[in-house]
């Protein structure tokens, strides 16, 4: 895994994936936001799969994904500006 | 309603026909304020055909109309409603105890769960020993206005120190059961059937 790592770029393509995977999170948030509050037009929207108490309980859980997917994101966006200033 | 409660001691109340939005002292939250979270909406209910039904493990079945209703002995508590949304509202609550109509219809022994009807198909329960001991009641009143149709008219259950998802609006049932493990609305959705505002939201 580490010498598959060895490439660079693929790092920053990782980090891009992150930064797609913050944005999908993102959505899912809202939407188990709404699941809570909207419940009424989500619940029948997901075929029941985001009933209230579901989305309540992702809700917390999808918020904390959120912060690490972004936090790699950014971190590894940072690191490859930071590599490119010293090659 | 799909959304505990802290209140203060039952006592008479007062008269009135505007909000009010002090009492004793305490800060009152206005009705406008409370959101509407119901699996269908605000139900129209008319008091004319309107019939409670207390029914279940009780020696004498009850259909009582809302002026029947009305006629037990009165009795008023600030409750603060709490919803597993995020929001509470304190309220001054204006009702009957349900332990009175319960005594009337005569609970027969070996009938632990109170479970609760509701216009709108919405049912949820709570333990008897709590209904009594905490003189629960079945409210018309809130803020010194009789309900309106949004905030669950002609009746709401009181249910303090529970979550939100306890306070059944437009009640027209309440039902004796032996069934312990007999599950409302939101509780069959995944939140704890306990409802205590103290305790998980969610089931173990």
């Amino acid at each position: 895994m580490f010498v598959w790592l060895k490439d660079k770029r693929r790092i920053r393509r990782i980090g891009r994936w992150f930064g797609w995977l913050s944005l999908a999170l993102v959505l899912l948030t809202i939407l188990t936001g709404y699941g809570i509050t909207q419940f009424r037009v989500v619940d029948p929207l997901t075929a029941g799969l985001l009933g209230k108490a579901v989305s309540q309980r992702w809700h917390g859980y999808v918020g904390l994904l959120v912060l690490a997917a972004l936090a790699l994101h950014v971190g590894i966006a940072l690191w490859w500006r930071w590599k490119g200033t010293r090659d | 309603m799909a959304c505990a409660g802290a209140g203060s001691s039952l006592s008479t109340a007062p008269p009135g026909s505007v909000e009010i939005r002090q009492y004793q002292g305490q800060n009152l939250s206005a009705i406008s304020d409370i959101p509407e979270t119901d699996i269908a909406g605000p139900q129209q209910v008319s008091s004319g055909t309107y019939r409670l039904k207390v029914s279940g493990l009780v020696s004498t079945p009850l259909e009582l109309t809302y002026d029947q209703v009305l006629g037990y002995d009165h009795f008023s508590k600030v409750v603060t409603l709490h919803c597993v949304e995020g929001w509470d509202a304190t309220i001054l609550w204006e009702g009957v105890r349900i332990k009175d109509i319960l005594a009337a219809a005569g609970v027969r022994d070996g009938a632990p769960v109170v479970i609760f009807h509701a216009v709108d198909g919405y049912t949820s329960s709570l333990p008897l020993a709590y209904v009594q001991a905490d003189d629960i009641l079945l409210a018309f009143k809130m803020n010194g206005l009789t309900l309106s149709a949004v905030s669950g008219f002609p009746f709401q259950v009181v249910a303090e120190s529970k979550w939100g998802y306890k306070w059944v609006k437009w009640v027209d049932g309440i039902e004796l059961s032996a069934d312990t493990s007999y599950r409302g609305y939101w509780e069959t959705g995944g939140y704890n059937n306990n409802g205590d505002q103290s305790g998980p939201i969610f089931e173990p």
